[in-house]
């Protein structure tokens, strides 16, 4: 019974969809507000019917209903209960459901939200750009990958598959919904902006609308990505965070053109200009983030995370193809009008030239990104030889664009709007650029060789000394003008300035994120040593002592631990537990539980890799120093996210 | 002509950055030669880096690479002998010739071209011309002044 209104709640959302969309045109063709309200209610409808779905397949997974074909393959009746929560989106079908549940969600809420908007046509609009997109996610989980078909009553299965082993970590509980999430946020600054070309309000109310879904999705995204890289570090066992694998890199794409936007909307909002810009980047964002959730359904490219082939990959095609004619058609359509006549910059040196620049650094990190993921096809295409895109391609071709990145993050904020002289130049670039220089100086005296090492840190140390100081003076003046102490003042200058002073917080995170990467990517140490008991071996400043073995066995899996003691100095300060994991419906594909000592200064990282029935075991030590300030920089740059996304602080000037 | 100079250090820094061969590595010999060949157990990472523990194609790599260097192989040889028993798709990155050659350049000549664009835009947009750039309008010293305090006190005063 249960399953039969899962089923129907998708198949009444679908109809319901078509109604919306349909509802919405009419009511503006016609100027008729009863049609309009019928649509909004009806996204609130599908809303509900969303969710009692999603409600349904989640309790399907929670009483162990292996009926269901989907439920039968990613659950088992072992599995810790937030696992099974997890594998409503460890699949194809249940992540399609969790999408459209996260679009039903958002669109009732702007729906909700705009509700009292009378004045603006683009509105309704809005409402049927989403309900189109709704109904490509609802026509596929209708009718290709229903998450509800059930076995025949005589092949209902008396256990599940259970999930894959590399998915039962506490990481996949956040990660796929704030990517997914993420991805889905986007399609409201998308709707926006397709309904203010259609309905020709391109002045920047629809801009000033999605200002907070688009900060929003972007702190998702970014959520998603970090988490992605820590679920890397912590559960795939290898010491590193990014592999550029085409999926990582289909959600780090949009991540940077949304970033783009981010920046370069702060000029229209600010100068009116830049609206074919924008339009365009945050049609390019809506079509990656499509182009990602193709990708991890295709199977055309081999990923640690897809989940296999699937028949999906040519409607996915066939509707980003589409959805981006249509939205760049528009554009093009409507360029007379974006046309600002407020193009006009008094110089090279001001903020907004280095907010183009900056735009264009982060535009070509996303080709180039892009490139390097779909480089193989088209070389096979070309030659007819497979290759491979790894790692080695995007460190060599993305770092110099990252540090190009980073150093513009600091000279942003020292050039002024409109025009700076060389006078205020000088003034400004003087004390960063000293320190940029000393910063470099020394690392080289400490023996420091690595080039791009030496650019990150110093180009770091002239990026933080500008968000310094921006606070620093921020502060000075508020003591000045209003009398307060320091701590009131800061406290009042980020209250009540959060999008600047939120977005300099979001700036120290990322410099972090630079910093905790470049250091454990280049100066990472790493050792393998076969030991047996009461046997050491020493890495670094780390000594580590093998003191015993021991199996334990947990409801749907058994485990290997291994016990070392780690002496530092010659003092003992841990015991550290590797582990290897072997899954009762996965026995052929063991799992590393890494054991990880976390520092400021280094982690280290140690993996139990092999152990022998004479309780000889092959340990693997590596030291990835910085790396914890990555994940700070990132705790950070979410937060900064957050807090921007706050009510204004400022009082409200009644006209 | 300032800005012209500026443009080209600026391409002229990019490619030799470009250029500047970056190793991830700070291993021995065998695992730099582990993170040039990728797994081709379909997992998309490197041999050193394969998530599987049981990995038909990286585990075995592992041990032949051990094998050849105590042969006294050198890292190119080994890789040779990887890609002519699995082809090109070992390699981690695609040698940097004939038409894979572009894959490493493609991503700089889009960068120069858009960097191109947009300093074309800037110079549509601005109304004095470079040759006057270097002067300070009054209203930029009203904007940005010479003191960036007096700034920072007017947005407050605006925000307040």
């Amino acid at each position: 019974m249960l399953i039969e209104i899962g089923r129907a709640s998708l198949n009444i959302a679908f109809v319901m969809a078509i109604y919306v969309a349909i509802a919405s045109v009419i009511g503006v063709v016609r100027k008729d507000l009863r049609f309009v309200t019928s649509a909004r209610r009806g996204i609130y409808a599908i809303f509900f019917l969303a969710t009692t779905s999603t409600g349904v397949l989640l309790n399907a997974f929670l009483t162990n209903d292996f009926s269901i074909k989907y439920v039968a393959s990613y659950s088992e009746k072992a599995l810790g209960l937030h696992y099974k929560i997890a594998a409503l989106w460890g699949g194809n079908d249940g992540s399609l459901l969790f999408w459209i549940f996260g679009l039903a969600s958002f669109a009732a809420l702007m729906a909700f939200q705009n509700r009292k908007d009378r004045s603006h046509a683009f509105i309704p609009y809005t409402y049927t750009v989403i309900m189109v997109i709704l109904i490509f996610f609802l026509i596929l989980t209708c009718f290709l990958t229903n998450p509800f078909d059930t076995f025949p009553p005589s092949m209902v299965p008396a256990d599940g598959r259970g999930l894959n082993p590399m998915l039962q970590t506490p990481g996949m509980i956040f990660h796929p919904p704030a990517l997914l999430w993420g991805y889905v946020g986007f399609t409201i600054p998308f709707a926006f902006a397709v309904a203010a070309l259609l309905t020709r309000e391109l002045d920047s109310v629809w801009i000033i609308k999605t200002r907070k879904w688009t900060l929003f999705s972007w702190t998702l995204l970014s959520i998603g990505n970090i988490m992605g890289a820590e679920w890397a570090y912590d559960e795939l066992g290898w010491g590193g965070f990014w592999a550029w694998d085409p999926v990582e890199n289909a959600s780090f794409i949009p991540w940077l053109t949304a970033t783009a936007y981010l920046h370069s909307v702060m000029i229209q909002e600010r100068r009116n200009m830049l609206k074919v810009w924008n339009m365009f980047l945050i049609v390019i964002t809506f079509a990656l983030t499509i182009f990602g959730t193709f990708l991890v359904r295709s199977g055309v490219l081999q990923s640690v995370h897809d989940f296999g082939v699937s028949e999906m990959g040519p409607y996915f095609i066939v509707f980003m193809a589409l959805t981006s004619a249509i939205a760049f058609g528009l554009i093009i359509y409507r360029y007379d009008d974006l046309k600002s006549d407020n193009n006009q910059l008094e110089s090279f040196l001001s903020r907004e030239a280095t907010f183009l620049l900056n735009n264009v650094i982060l535009l070509a990190l996303a080709f180039a990104t892009l490139w390097g993921t779909v480089f193989p096809l088209i070389s096979e295409l070309a030659t007819g030889n497979k290759i491979t895109v790894g790692p080695p391609f995007f460190a060599q071709v993305n770092t110099p664009l990252f540090l190009i990145l980073l150093i513009i993050t600091g000279i942003c904020p020292l050039i002024g709007w409109r025009k700076a002289s060389p006078e205020n130049l000088r003034r400004n670039f003087v004390v960063p650029t000293v320190l940029l220089i000393l910063t470099a100086v020394l690392l080289f005296v400490f023996k420091m060789r690595h080039v791009y090492a030496i650019l990150c840190f110093s180009f770091s140390t002239f990026v933080l000394h500008t968000i310094f100081m921006e606070y620093y003076r921020g502060v000075k003046a508020r003591k000045k003008l209003k009398g307060e102490g320091t701590l009131k003042a800061l406290v009042n200058l980020l209250w009540k300035k959060k999008r600047r002073y939120g977005g300099y917080l979001i700036h120290a995170g990322i410099v972090m994120v630079f910093i905790g990467a470049t250091g454990s990517s280049v100066f990472v140490t790493e050792k393998a040593k076969n030991l047996h008991i009461g046997e050491t071996m020493e890495i670094g400043d780390y000594k580590l002592k093998y003191e015993a073995i021991r199996s334990r066995e947990k409801p749907n899996y058994e485990a290997v631990v291994a016990f070392l003691s780690v002496y530092k100095n010659g003092e003992k300060i841990e015991v550290i537990t590797p582990e290897k994991r072997f899954y009762n419906k996965f026995q052929g594909e063991p799992t590393s539980e890494v054991a990880i000592r976390r520092t400021l200064k280094e982690d280290l990282f140690v993996i139990l890799a092999a152990f022998e029935k004479d309780r000889t075991i092959t340990i693997k030590a590596i030291i990835n120093p910085l790396i914890n300030w990555m994940w700070i920089g990132a705790c950070l740059a979410i937060f900064g996210g957050f807090y921007v996304l706050l009510p204004d602080g400022r009082k409200k000037v009644k006209a | 002509m300032k800005k012209r100079f500026l443009i080209i250090a600026f391409i002229a820094v990019a490619t030799l950055t470009a250029s500047y061969p970056v190793s991830l590595l700070a291993g021995d010999t065998q695992s730099e030669i582990e993170e040039t060949l990728i797994c081709l157990c379909g997992c998309g990472q490197t041999i050193k880096n394969c998530p599987h523990q049981n990995c038909g194609f990286a585990i075995p790599a592992k041990a032949k690479i051990k094998e050849y260097l105590s042969e006294g192989k050198t890292k190119d040889e080994i890789i040779d002998i990887f890609v002519s028993q699995n082809g090109e798709e070992v390699l981690a990155a695609p040698k940097k010739e004939g038409f894979n050659l572009l894959g490493y350049i493609m991503p700089f000549l889009a960068l120069f071209a858009a960097v191109g664009v947009i300093v074309l835009i800037i110079r549509g947009w601005t109304k004095t011309g470079i040759e006057d750039e270097e002067k300070t309008l009054p209203m930029a010293k009203d904007d940005f002044g010479s003191d960036i305090d007096k700034q920072i006190e007017k947005e407050l005063e605006e925000m307040d």
